[in-house]
């Protein structure tokens, strides 16, 4: 380590700088901060006597009048395409995948035969609308809540989770619209039919959050670098 | 020194500039690629990082990339180099800009007067 490469102390001053900036995502400010500290050992090295904030605003003023911002831009835009792409990998996988195919048509088969005989035999309490109801909400909202909780360092702005997170509502309408009509059918058959047929949504969209769920363990196992990274200069 | 925005014929041609960088040193980092390039040039040339980073993304979305990340002097590098396919995209690349440049050259140098 030279004279002009930087201390623990003096990287700690340059991510507050980047972060007073507007860039407090850590996979961002990780991003940024190699280039930038490069820069700023670039005119201590030039200039001993220049100070470390001086520095900073000389390196700053050299990324151009739009700052570290086209940097933050294009890494934001790479993650959250990588992520996309390996999210519909994932989903084409599970959904071509003819075994879960099986277990959906076997499911919604299970769900279709026992509204049926629960109906004709007065026992509606059991495979009744208000069970779909609830394994629909458990679905929606529980699973997704419980798996934001699980990754505590997930923040609104994290690219890994605006990659994939915002298809959960596409998802969740489609299901909603197939069913929810708003004039069930009234035939016996045409209601047991749209209820298997929400059973398969439901199993999809299971599915769908599982892939999520692998998609962002993948991101945060990626990106654990930058998280450990920015605890030891932060402490 | 601000920089200022980068000869439309250069950033045109910076995804070329940026797989010939990475097939002569193999492995390089954003900071060392435009240090490269103003060194090489003798300060002619200033690839500024609104142009360069978008540019590696792009490369990295289309394959012809790869990337690592250690710690190096206290701070997360990340190394960009070639894949497989991007060695073979350098070639046609670096052809095909050769060829284009000959042929600005034959335009720049003919004398209207002949034609």
């Amino acid at each position: 380590m030279d004279n002009a490469t930087l201390s623990k102390a003096q990287l700690h001053v340059l991510i507050s700088y980047i972060e007073k900036r507007g860039f407090h995502e850590p996979l961002t400010v990780v991003e940024i901060l190699d280039h930038f500290a490069c820069k700023v050992e670039e005119k201590m090295k030039a200039n001993p006597a220049i100070s470390l904030e001086n520095a900073m605003v000389e390196a700053h003023a050299d990324f151009g009048p739009l700052g570290f911002a086209p940097i933050a831009k294009a890494f934001e835009a790479g993650v959250n395409k990588k992520y996309k792409t390996i999210y519909r990998a994932g989903l084409r996988k599970a959904f071509k995948n003819p075994m879960q195919l099986g277990v959906a048509l076997l499911a919604a088969f299970v769900f279709y035969k026992g509204y049926y005989w629960a109906y004709l035999h007065h026992s509606n309490h059991i495979f009744g609308t208000n069970d779909m109801g609830a394994l629909l909400y458990f679905t929606t909202i529980i699973f997704p809540v419980a798996m934001l909780l699980k990754y505590k360092q997930n923040r609104k702005q994290n690219p890994i989770i605006n990659a994939i997170m915002y298809r959960l509502a596409i998802i969740y309408f489609v299901i909603i619209s197939v069913t929810c009509q708003p004039e069930p059918p009234s035939s016996l058959r045409g209601l047991t039919f749209l209820l298997a047929l929400g059973t398969v949504a439901v199993f999809y969209y299971t599915l769908s959050l599982f892939t999520m769920q692998a998609t962002m363990k993948k991101g945060y196992a990626d990106s654990a670098i930058y998280y450990d990274y920015l605890k030891t200069i932060k402490g | 020194m601000k920089q200022a925005e980068p000869n439309p014929v250069i950033k045109g041609s910076l995804t070329t500039i940026i797989l010939k960088l990475l097939a002569e040193n193999g492995r390089m980092y954003g900071y060392e690629m435009t240090r490269s390039v103003r060194e090489i040039t003798k300060n002619k040339m200033d690839i500024t990082e609104a142009a360069l980073y978008p540019a590696l993304h792009k490369l990295l979305e289309d394959g012809s990339l790869e990337t690592t990340s250690e710690i190096v002097d206290g701070r997360v590098r990340k190394y960009y180099t070639l894949s497989h396919s991007g060695r073979k995209e350098t070639v046609v690349k670096i052809n095909a800009l050769k060829d284009a440049i000959e042929s600005l050259q034959i335009i720049l140098n003919s004398n209207p007067a002949n034609g």
